[in-house]
This record gives structure tokens, sequence and C-alpha cells, in this order.
């Protein structure tokens, strides 16, 4: 993976808090050949992502076969949402004149509209079918975003909270390998767990 | 697939799987007309790809009653939920332990306690009771628990304000569900002949019968007779003398998950005990 000088140069002017910022667009194809671009600080929300940059493989474009369009632009929608975010934290913690009582990176720099914002967002970005959800969970799996993991798997989970064990196999396609007497018994010794 | 190789030691596990998965997804889409209309990998497939540790991090955000519901999904489920590599994720159905020490000024008391192992920052049980009427019983003392039920000797307070302090405090069994609130007061027992040695075990094994059973064990003259036993039957709330009386030197009996009250040197009592 030599590097070339045009390389170089934009990994030396990378993300740097209250430095410049790199401009560089990432390529981003799905599986089913679409291309998608991003810019590389919201690419890098992808663990997966951020790495191969670093080993210098993004130059012509990321295939990401596990990642069919429709998800991937969910997906990245994701990353430029989040990355705006972190950005402005960066920005609020390098200038002290902005410095508050309380000196938690993580929530007061954006203000309380900007979190609501941020809220509305990812309820409205995880309010799909389950087919979908489960399609971002396992993209956001293979990418290693950890925050889009998160929202798709609280999701699925207020979903079938109170859910019946009928429909959960539904959901989840699963087949009832338990014989009558298994699952009876398996239901006696969890009695407590169903309702009354 | 360059992409393959370059990726971190610590994602190799899941991605393994991708990989296996997608050589088959790319085979079917090259085969596929240009998408302009996106498509979506179908339901049947997306949630069939869903490997354990994603479904673990789908289970670990669920409360504990949904949770073990679940067990019931599939066997593979089932194992999932009970697997002890698992078990820092998921909540556990054992909320803690209820515990008794001795009260600092009078040794006739005890204190109760509980110790909370839960991951919830309050714990599900109070020991104090609160929901049991304190104005009705002047001290509750606390004899027995088995899977999530209580026994407890309950004394009352005197019915008429007059009585002198040698009046016997009337008391009874009551079993209760601390995590619930809800509780039965068991009929009033025979009395055991006076300076006996009682004591009393729940058994409970919800496995089994939702109806539980109170033991209590009476003997006057434990070195050289045989212990009585009393039980109750829940349905019907009345206290049955136990058929064959329980001989032991030492007596050493404990309530265990299957609903039964061991004695020590009479083995066949755990037969007799195992659910009736």
């Amino acid at each position: 993976m030599a590097a070339t000088p045009a390389d170089a140069s934009s990994s030396s002017s990378e993300a740097v808090v209250g430095g410049e910022k790199s401009n560089k667009m990432i390529t981003l194809i799905s599986s089913d050949g679409e291309s998608f671009e991003a810019t590389e600080e919201a690419a890098k929300m992808s663990v997966t992502i951020k790495h191969m940059i670093e080993d210098g493989c993004a130059d012509d474009g990321i295939p990401l076969p596990n990642v069919p369009a429709k998800i991937l632009s969910m997906v990245i929608e994701y990353c430029n949402k989040h990355a705006a975010d972190a950005d402005d934290t960066n920005k609020h913690v390098a200038d002290p004149a902005d410095a508050d009582e309380d000196d938690d990176n993580n929530n007061n720099n954006a203000s309380a509209g900007e979190k609501e914002d941020l809220k509305s967002f990812d309820a409205s970005l995880v309010a799909v079918d389950q087919a979908t959800l489960f399609d971002i969970i396992l993209a956001a799996n293979f990418l290693s975003i950890k925050g889009l993991l998160d929202l798709a798997c609280q999701k699925v989970a207020d979903d079938i909270k109170d859910k019946s064990v009928e429909e959960v196999r539904e959901i989840f396609k699963i087949e009832n390998d338990f014989t009558k007497e298994e699952e009876e018994a398996v239901r006696k010794e969890n009695a407590w767990a169903f309702n009354e | 697939f360059v992409l393959l190789t370059q990726i971190d030691e610590s994602l190799v596990p899941l991605s393994v799987t991708m990989e296996e998965k997608s050589s088959r997804h790319k085979k079917a889409r090259a085969t596929n007309p240009p998408a302009s209309a996106q498509e979506a990998v179908p339901v049947a497939e997306a949630a069939s790809l869903l490997t354990d540790d994603l479904i673990v991090e789908i289970l670990s955000r669920l409360p504990a009653r949904s949770v073990h519901r679940f067990k019931c999904v599939s066997p593979s489920w089932r194992a999932l939920i009970t697997d002890p590599a698992n078990r820092k994720k998921l909540p556990q159905a054992l909320a803690g332990f209820l515990y008794s020490t001795f009260h600092r000024r009078d040794p006739h008391f005890h204190e109760f306690h509980f110790a909370n192992i839960s991951n919830s920052p309050s714990p599900p049980v109070d020991p104090l009771l609160p929901f049991l009427p304190s104005d009705k019983y002047l001290y509750v003392n606390q004899l027995d628990t088995c899977n999530g039920l209580l026994l407890c000797r309950v004394h009352m307070a005197p019915s008429s304000p007059s009585g002198d302090e040698n009046t016997p405090v009337e008391s009874h069994y009551i079993v209760c569900n601390p995590a619930t609130g809800r509780w039965v007061d068991l009929p009033p027992h025979p009395e055991a002949p006076p300076d006996s040695f009682v004591f009393a075990r729940l058994a409970f094994d919800p496995a089994v019968s939702s109806h539980f059973r109170v033991l209590q064990f009476e003997n006057s003259d434990p070195l050289r007779r045989p212990f009585r036993c009393l039980l109750s039957r829940y349905a019907t709330l009345a206290w049955l003398a136990a058929p064959p009386p329980v001989h032991g030197r030492k007596f050493c009996a404990g309530s265990s998950g299957r609903g039964g009250a061991g004695v020590e040197d009479y083995p066949f009592a755990f037969t007799w005990f195992g659910f009736w």
C-alpha cells in the first residue's frame, strides 16, 4: 500500500481539534453497485472504514458487499448527522471562552434544542419495518458503528418487549424446535415471566 | 477481496460470518439488473443472518421478565439466555438474598435485610415488607424463603389494649411474595405442647405446582422422641397431620427448590416430601 504524495498530504491534514479539517470525500459502494459519497469525518464513524482509510485502502472507493444501497444511504445519513454533532462538541471544547460550569464533554456542549433534534432524528431513522431494522443492525455491526448498533438494537428490544413467544418466533423467523414436553417444561420453569 | 484482508483483528470473528454470507449474495447480485429499485435483503434472510452476539445485544436491552419468557422461543435462544458467558449482559432472575441479623438491643428479635445482586439500582424487594398491615401485625419474623415466596410468623397486636404483659401474643403463619406484595394468612395451627421445639419451613416449586406447602416440625423432647410434622395444604388452607412421624437425632431441615424439606438420618422423608 504505497501512499501516493496526494494521500500523504491528505492524511496529514486529518481532523484535529482546533486544526484544519480534511475535506476529503470517501466513496462507498453498496452491494448492488451504487456509489455514495461521504466526508472522511463521517465515514470514520465506522471503525471498519476508519481502519481501511488509515491503511490506505480507500483510494478507489470502498466496496461494501454486505450493505445494500437503501441501508447504506441510511447509515451515511446517521454518520453525517452524528459526525456534525461530534464536531460541534470539539469546537466548544477547543474554545476556552465557551467553558461551562460542568466540563462534561458529552453532555453540555450541544444545547438542549440540538439534543432534542438529535433524539428525534434518531427516532425517525429507526421508525422502519422489522426487515429494515435487522438490515441496519447487520450493517452497523459489520461497519462497527457503535452508536447506530445501540440505537437499532434498542428499537428492536422496545418493539418485542411485550410480545408473546409466538410473535417473537414470527419476527425472527425462528423454527420452534422444542418438543411439546420440552416447551411445557420451560414454560413452567419460567411461569413468573408470563402474565398471570 | 482486498477489503476483507485488511480488517482489524478484533473484527475478525464477526466478519467471518459476514464473509461467508456475502459471497453468496455477491453471486446472486451479479445476475441482477443494475438496481434502480432499492433491493433490501428479504425479511427471512435478514432475520436469520443475525449472529448470536447480535441477538444477545438485543436481549440485553430487555427487562428480566421478557428475557426469561423468551427462553421458550427455541432451544437455541434458551441456550443463549442461560449461557453463563452471557450472564453479565443479561438481566438475571435472581435479584438477591433476604437475610436476618440479631437485633442489637433485644436478641429476641431479628432485623431483616435484603442483599441486592441485580443490576437495578433500586432493590426490587423491601425487607420491611411495607405491604403488610403494620397496625395488625406487631412483629413479623421471617422464617424461610423458597423460590420467591417468603414464610413469616406474624405476631398480632393485642385486640384489646387492656391485655397485661403476660398475655401470650397471638401469632400465625403467613406466606407472602415480597416482589408483588401479595400475601395470604394461614389458618391457626394446632398448638404444640408447651416448651416444644418448633420450627417451620416453606416448600414451593413453580415448575411442579403453583401451590406452596408449609411444614411445621415440632418436638417436645428432641433427644428421645420423633418429630411430628404438620403440613398445610394451600387449596383447603387446613393443617394435616403428617403420616409417619419423622425420627432423627440430628435435625437438619431446609427447603429445596424441589419443594421438599429434608431430615438427616431419615432418608425416606425426601421421597415423601417430593411432591404431593
